[in-house]
């Protein structure tokens, strides 16, 4: 152990020392990153947005609209409406525009989402280089309930403004999550930020060949950006196996699932709400038309819930409506009713109960759609 | 705030930014028109703001526990006066302090870490025999550090008590010697006869300081985002399981293995290399310890402030290698006993000092047959070292998983798994534990540079290299850290003991 001598300020190191010699080893490694920066931005690797589940259907999402931009009509919400307004689905039933062309859809329902990460889509939305002209957004109850995972899923979209606009309804703990914030923000500016999900994927989960082939492919060719589930290429939920099959949910299941939810004295849960709000007054400032359309509940879930339940969602949602100019399209007002034979499980519709829920719901969403 | 997180940067940005200006020659001729020792004015500021720095540092945690702090740091600082002023005479009255010293030390560690452990443990006992007990249940936050800053503590009034050392001369010192920022929550633990004389010394940062120490403190954060954290996805998946098979145990150990070493060493690195930035050099932690040979090798590698701790205030004390050789195997397991108690309440780290006990004492025990069985020539001396890091390796694996697991059941299971090893269906047996490969891919680049280290003796061989090298390493370094690294809140391991 070696203990500093003593010594006195006049031996002290002037600063000017400090940088000579240069720091050649570092100003090399700046210099190679700018240069596979420089050799990225040559590459053009835009297209390159693995999907997948989980988290990574947030990131691909920040991907996606980061270097795409959005569709015409962008459809918001968690796995509810993401199954039951699926994009060739809803493409399908919409009128054409007068010259005959179909709108572009954008599914950008997530997994998961409450409005939180639903504010923070619109964001990214409204922040990208082609902006929707409707935001369609598929509600139910479970947008305004508490999270459970505790976290908010937000955090993989997160740049720096929304951010701090979360931070501020939530509180500091979040700040445990700015160096993510930081990552988020550096990728606006930098490939080699904006492709770290990808690259995380190809090289930590190495056994996901999807991603080393479209790097293949993007390096042989530019290719073109393949489809994704986000406008219209089949999503693996819409694949699974359940997805035709339809089964009846006893209550006692749906007591099961719903376990303590909307029981929160706190329902709808204020900050959810102040968020659903927020997101609604970002539409109305950025004069994008915004839709809420309720999206049709399990008849086995809907006997289950609370009292309060379904009473609070609709106070809220009317009051969010009325105030910010947006409307909202409840299940009542297609004049089709839902049976237990149109859902796969006890919260999602099938494929048929989809159709069926996309077909009542065009000619509401008519008047709403975007004029040549 | 914990050292991975921009909390952290923010704050540890401004230390430096007055620590350095104090420091700097302006300051010294500021001052000079107004005091005559404008060094000594330095050193008090300095100091002053340190302790003001790591107060603010500790009590973003929990500002209740400054009062424990501050008192422990009090007493100690009494009783290393009290002991001064005595002299030798009358010895009676030394001894009265130290042993009210050591009380105290022993009693807040034991009330705020085992008082639950201990209560619990004898009514499970009670209930053993049908004697239904039911002792003060009390609900005990434990004070982060306190392990670490009593065991600091405790060698200084010690030191003073044996006449090493001696005492403090100012409680502004003193007090910042035990609260020093970097080290007060997990260590190392620093002797106040290395770490004490610093702060009676003008500080003096030196490009060789500030260059060691950045990279020394980025290593450390490299360690715990890019490769602790990413290996704590694994053991955690790992440990989980409710019937894991021998490779999933396996793997599950190897990477708990690097998870624990990439944590707390990353932990020391930071510490040491924020600490280098500021002036101070603290003690080396970690020495290579998976490429030690045999048990005795591996503590001299292993948590060094630690284990020479207990070498020096409790193994030695007890007799260490003197009298007959039970003598000190009793010597051998109750240190590596209470050394596995320090870590944690809980009888898995009894059982992990115990089995490190047992290993110490079979390896002093087989040591005279081991040598008949090393080869002579270098390339046999040097299988023979190989070897004899894998086979110890392997052993220390076992103990982690001891370490590691919740409960002993969680510790049995896995440790039943283990000799049922197969490569059957190796990629469905790893599927289970999520993406392996390049946890693993960085394990094996993290050895690759701890061999070049061991080859020049140099545990900082990559910072002296060619710059090149450097480059290449400083960039790869960076990609990794953007594209692998874990981010979130996410403590290291050693805040729990």
């Amino acid at each position: 152990m070696i203990a500093p001598s003593s010594t006195s300020s006049s031996e002290r190191l002037a600063p000017s020392s400090w940088l000579s010699p240069a720091p050649w080893g570092l100003l090399g490694a700046i210099g190679l990153l700018l240069a596979l920066e420089l050799g990225l931005r040559i590459l053009d690797p835009r297209g390159v947005v693995p999907y997948a589940g989980g988290d990574r259907e947030y990131t691909s999402l920040d991907s996606y609209l980061t270097t795409q931009g959005a569709r015409e009509i962008a459809i918001l919400g968690n796995s509810r409406p993401k199954i039951a307004m699926a994009n060739p689905l809803l493409t399908d039933v919409l009128p054409r525009k007068a010259a005959g062309a179909p709108y572009t859809v954008g599914n950008y329902a997530i997994s998961g989402a409450h409005a939180e990460e639903t504010r923070t889509v619109v964001s990214l939305l409204l922040a990208a280089s082609t902006r929707p002209r409707l935001l369609v957004y598929g509600v139910t109850p479970r947008d305004l309930a508490v999270h459970e995972e505790g976290q908010p899923f937000a955090r993989y979209l997160w740049h720096l403004q929304s951010f701090l606009f979360d931070r501020k309804l939530r509180g500091s703990y979040l700040d445990a999550f700015l160096p993510q914030v930081l990552r988020n923000e550096a990728s606006r500016f930098s490939f080699l930020f904006r492709l770290r999900y990808e690259t995380y994927d190809a090289f930590l989960a190495a056994n996901d060949r999807d991603v080393i082939a479209h790097l293949k492919a993007i390096v042989k060719n530019h290719a073109e950006p393949p489809p994704l589930p986000f406008d219209g290429a089949p999503d693996p939920q819409l694949m699974t196996r359940d997805a035709d099959s339809s089964r009846r949910i006893s209550r006692a299941a749906a007591r099961r699932y719903l376990g303590e939810r909307y029981r929160d004295p706190d329902w709808p849960h204020t900050v959810q709400e102040k968020f659903l709000e927020a997101l609604a007054r970002k539409a109305k400032n950025a004069q994008v038309p915004l839709v809420f359309v309720e999206i049709p509940l399990n008849p086995a879930l809907q006997a289950e819930l609370p009292p309060n339940t379904l009473p609070g969602f609709y106070e809220v949602m009317a009051r969010v409506s009325a105030q910010y100019g947006a409307p909202f399209i409840r299940v009542s007002d297609l004049g089709t009713k839902f049976v237990a034979s149109d859902f796969r499980e006890v919260s999602h519709l099938n494929r048929i109960g989809a159709k069926k829920f996309c077909r009542a719901l065009a000619p509401k969403l008519t008047p709403y759609l975007p004029k040549e | 705030m914990t050292f991975n997180s921009l909390q952290y940067v923010a704050f540890f940005g401004l230390v430096w930014l007055v620590v350095a200006g104090l420091s700097a020659r302006w300051f010294g001729r500021l001052v000079a028109r107004w005091v005559t020792d404008p060094d000594s004015l330095a050193i008090r500021l300095r100091n002053g703001f340190l302790l003001l720095g790591s107060y603010v540092f500790y009590g973003a945690w929990d500002y209740r526990f400054l009062g424990l702090l501050w008192l422990s740091t009090l007493l100690d600082y009494t009783f290393g006066r009290l002991m001064g002023n005595v002299g030798d005479h009358p010895p009676r009255r030394r001894h009265a302090f130290i042993v009210a010293s050591v009380l105290m030390n022993l009693s807040i560690l034991g009330f705020f870490k085992y008082f639950g452990f201990f209560a619990n443990s004898l009514e499970a006992l009670a209930q053993h025999f049908g004697i239904a007990l039911s002792p003060i249940v009390l609900t005990v936050v434990l004070p982060v550090g306190v392990s670490f800053y009593t065991f600091q503590s405790l060698s200084y009034t010690i030191d003073v008590y044996r006449g090493q050392l001696p005492p403090a001369r100012s409680l502004l010192e003193f007090a910042t010697f035990i609260a020093f920022f970097p080290q007060l929550v997990a260590g190392p633990i620093e002797r106040a006869v290395t770490l004490l004389p610093q702060f009676r010394a003008p500080t003096r940062i030196t490009r060789e300081d500030l260059s060691e120490g950045l990279f020394l403190a980025a290593a450390g954060l490299f360690k715990k985002v890019v490769i602790a954290d990413n290996l704590a996805l694994i053991s955690a998946k790992a440990f989980g399981l409710s019937d894991p098979t021998g490779l999933q145990a396996l793997v599950g150990s190897y990477a708990f293995a690097f998870q624990i070493y990439c944590d707390f060493s990353g932990y020391t690195d930071i510490a040491r290399g924020c600490a280098r930035c500021l002036g101070f050099r603290m003690m080396l932690n970690f020495n290579l310890p998976y490429f030690a040979r045999d048990p005795s090798d591996f503590w001299r590698r292993w948590h060094i402030s630690l284990s020479s701790w207990l070498r020096d205030y409790l193994y030695i004390p007890l007799g260490g290698n003197r009298g007959g050789r039970f003598r000190v195997y009793r010597n051998l397991m109750l240190t590596m006993l209470l050394g596995g108690l320090w870590h944690g309440a809980a009888w898995t780290y009894v059982a992990w000092g115990a089995l490190h006990g047992g290993l110490l004492c079979a390896h002093r025990a087989l040591r005279p047959w081991l040598a008949l069985l090393t080869p002579g020539g270098p390339l046999g001396k040097a299988l023979y070292a190989m070897v004899s890091c894998v086979v110890w390796f392997h052993l220390v694996c076992v103990s982690w998983i001891l370490f590691r697991a919740d409960s002993l059941a969680r510790a049995g299971l896995m440790l039943r798994a283990l000799p049922s090893v197969s490569l059957h269906d190796a990629s469905v047996q790893l599927a289970a534990l999520g993406p392996v490969l390049m946890p693993g891919v960085l394990v094996l680049l993290l050895l690759g540079f701890q061999l070049a280290e061991l080859r020049s003796r140099d545990l900082m061989a990559c910072l002296h290299g060619p710059a090149p090298l450097r480059s290449v390493v400083y960039a790869v370094g960076a990609l990794l850290f953007v594209w692998v690294g874990q981010y979130g809140d996410s403590p290291f391991i050693y805040f729990q003991f």
